[in-house]
């Protein structure tokens, strides 16, 4: 399999680029998506590629955009929309979750909003508790809505193809911290978009997690191994629905789960991955299962108190070394 | 514990009785389950050796203290469990008229949430001062699956975990595969030396700290003693030799006899932990003396003759051989183990003048022989040359006082001065 090197914000720029290219019913719409490039950038020069038929800019007005993208799906469009961040996803909550959820089954079938909206969401980039905050436990609570995680620069390109694929709903969040990252892109998606993949194989502890927090149980795994920990890291990119099966093997392989989910703890999806290990791994468990989210508190503006309200490295490593400490 | 209907069913049928973790003396506190010798429907008699035990003496021949037959086998080896753990169960031959009645519902095969320590026989019941606690038994899921399916008790197994939960790590090494049997029992070989000295710690700074002791001795001329024994031995073939020791613990036999407070058992009511007077002394009317063998591996057994009172100085000698060679061996059984009433440290030869021992808990006395010396002594404005050799007495003061004490010492000097009389 042939494989390029990109930031994960041309490799997102080269999912869009591909589905353009392959099917004449997909554009993008959303927040300066257009002219300015996207406000993360992801869009740069599209529009001049692709044309103001395809590459849309829109007014500030979640809540419209988001429902002009749920008509023209079931127009037989496929449009991704772009919001701009998780944040402002609040505003169009109505048409995500009251329209483009229910819609097939309030037809009883008849229609489909075969939709992909994209968001950023994460914490990182000093944005502040307004534009900081990871909400895809929310989306992730909704039936009739597919949630995504890329977190690798593989998935950042063919996650989307993936999504635009689905007949339903499909949400997926870009971390902002991943944007700058060059990794490999291979050419071709590596499973289907709802399967989870194990990034490292191990048989001590399970780090299960998503997103942005990936990369981070990475360098964990990668410091426990010289601690004698043997971790394995779980990537689990589908956040709904969610692969309970690869979670149940780790576990089960491991005995030992410590989620990490930039989420604040209460009602997290850490909280819902820890419910399905105790009711279907529960006689593989050595240990209490450990959750690692976010303080409970607004994402702090400095830099400093804004890193520590987030799950670090050097917590996963720790929580790894306590989950162990009786082996 | 919360008795299930199945176990009602099991209690009600009143001839069952527990088998229950030996405690060998006040310094056990577990015991390892080595081997079963008997498996499920074997009629056993009182007195058979059921299974080999591993304790911090070594290797134990358990013996069973009722007839009847085993109905369960409630734990497989190898596995450690504390004191009083239930092991088996018999049903009995006959009735049983004990007093102490088994109030330990029937255990699970799997069983993990308590730790019974109701002594049943009265055997047990006599020594054991351990007070060892009801609690729960802490296992991870995988743990206490691993433990239903390999069918081992979690009881007495200690855990590595947090809060001393038991985890996957700890039973791995119980798996019952003969490799890990054999490398179990290897383990324990490097290991034994090292429990033991803890053991003894435990027990001699226990007993220190507890027991009251005050000291005596006497000297006493064994000239006539040394000369009976040799001619004895003369016309006895080498192996039927008696020597000293035996017709000192006959002596001792018989002034027990007479001396009966030196005999026996001091009882902590352990309800009452620190209020003392629920303490008693209990008098013991058999004889069993505990003989203190040093291991040439390093630390000490202290095997128990039985009823010593009763043997023939023949017989006796037989015991004593015997006990010697099977405290090395590393057979003795798990009685003699168990319900010495009071204990003989011996110097032998090459030992010291005299010894004065730390008292066996819970037993109140113990007796020093020293080595054996010549001395000039006086007799009829005469100096004549003895043979002498220093009985100590160390006893507990809660139940002893030293005109008694010293009454005892010097009844078993004169009872030595007539070797033919005892």
């Amino acid at each position: 399999m042939s494989e390029q090197v990109l930031t994960y914000r041309e490799a997102l720029r080269a999912g869009i680029e591909q589905a353009l290219i392959d099917d004449d019913r997909v554009f993008l719409m959303g927040e300066d998506v257009g002219c300015y490039g996207g406000c993360y950038g992801v869009s740069k020069g599209l529009l001049e590629r692709y044309g103001e038929h395809k590459i849309i800019d829109t007014p500030l007005c979640e809540s419209g955009f988001v429902g002009v993208g749920v008509g023209a799906a079931l127009g037989g469009m496929r449009p991704i929309i772009e919001v701009m961040t998780v944040n402002f996803s609040l505003l169009a909550m109505d048409q995500i979750v009251n329209s483009a959820a229910t819609l097939r089954h309030m037809s009883g079938g008849q229609v489909n909003v075969p939709l992909v909206i994209r968001m950023a969401c994460g914490a990182g980039l000093q944005l502040a508790a307004q534009h900081s905050h990871s909400w895809e436990n929310f989306y992730a609570h909704i039936p009739g809505l597919k949630v995504l995680s890329p977190a690798t620069h593989t998935d950042a390109k063919h996650m989307l193809i993936q999504a635009l694929a689905d007949p339903d709903p499909v949400v997926i969040f870009e971390h902002v911290m991943l944007l700058n990252t060059r990794g490999d892109v291979l050419e071709n998606s590596e499973v289907s978009m709802e399967k989870a993949l194990v990034r490292q194989q191990g048989t001590d502890v399970s780090l299960i997690t998503y997103g942005g927090s990936l990369h981070k149980a990475l360098s964990a795994a990668k410091q426990l191994k010289k601690l004698n920990i043997s971790a394995e890291v779980l990537d689990l990119r589908c956040l709904r629905p969610l692969d309970t099966k690869a979670i149940v093997a780790s576990v089960t392989k491991t005995h030992r789960a410590i989620i990490i989910d930039e989420a604040w703890l209460t009602g997290s999806l850490a909280g819902e991955i820890s419910a399905i290990i105790m009711e279907q791994a529960f006689w593989h468990l050595d240990a209490p299962v450990k959750r690692l989210c976010t303080v409970e508190v607004p994402i702090p503006y400095p830099s400093h108190l804004e890193q520590a309200a987030l799950p670090q490295v050097e917590q996963i490593v720790t929580a790894a070394q306590n989950i162990m400490v009786a082996r | 514990m919360t008795s299930t209907p199945s176990d009602k069913v099991k209690s009600s049928v009143a001839e069952l009785e527990d088998i229950t973790m030996p405690s060998l003396g006040a310094d056990m506190t577990e015991g390892t389950l080595t081997q079963w010798l008997v498996k499920e429907g074997d009629k056993v008699n009182s007195g058979d050796i059921i299974a080999v035990l591993e304790t911090q003496k070594g290797a134990i021949d358990m013996e069973v203290y009722s007839s009847g037959t085993i109905t369960e086998i409630l734990v497989e080896p190898v596995i450690e469990v504390p004191v009083g753990t239930i092991l088996a169960r018999i049903a009995l031959a006959e009735p049983s008229n004990k007093i102490v009645k088994s109030v330990v519902p029937a255990v699970d095969k799997v069983n993990e949430t308590s730790v019974p320590v109701v002594e049943t026989s009265p055997v047990n019941k006599q020594v054991n001062v351990l007070d060892v606690k009801i609690s729960d038994v802490k296992a991870s899921p995988i743990a206490r699956r691993l433990a239903k399916e390999q069918q081992i008790n979690l009881t007495g197994i200690i855990g590595n975990g947090p809060q001393g939960a038991i985890l996957l790590n700890d039973l791995t090494p119980l798996l019952t595969d003969k490799k890990q049997l054999n490398s179990k029992k290897l383990k324990f070989a490097g290991t034994t030396e090292q429990n033991m000295r803890n053991a003894i710690a435990v027990a001699m700074t226990k007993s220190k700290q507890e027991i009251p002791h005050f000291y005596l001795s006497v000297e006493v001329d064994i000239t006539s003693a040394q000369q009976w024994l040799q001619q004895q031995n003369q016309t006895s073939p080498p192996e039927d030799h008696v020597i000293l020791l035996a017709l000192l613990l006959k002596a001792l036999a018989n002034s027990l006899v007479k001396y009966p407070k030196l005999n026996g058992f001091y009882q902590k009511d352990i309800s009452q932990s620190d209020l003392p007077q629920g303490d008693h002394f209990e008098q013991v009317s058999a004889i069993h003396i505990g003989n203190v063998i040093s291991l040439r591996q390093g630390g000490l057994v202290v095997p128990a003759i039985h009823d010593v009172d009763k043997l023939s100085i023949t017989e006796l000698m037989q015991g004593l051989r015997d006990i010697t060679e099977r405290s090395r061996s590393g057979h003795l059984r798990s009685s003699e183990l168990m319900d010495a009433t009071v204990t003989v440290t011996n110097m032998g030869e090459r030992g010291a003048d005299s010894v004065f021992g730390i008292i066996y808990p819970p037993q109140v006395a113990i007796l020093g022989f020293g080595k054996v010396r010549d001395i000039v002594k006086v007799v009829n404005d005469d100096m004549v040359i003895a043979q002498v050799l220093t009985l100590s007495l160390s006893a507990d003061h809660r139940v002893i006082d030293g005109m008694l004490a010293a009454k005892f010492l010097n009844y078993l000097a004169k009872k030595l001065q007539k070797p033919e009389c005892l």
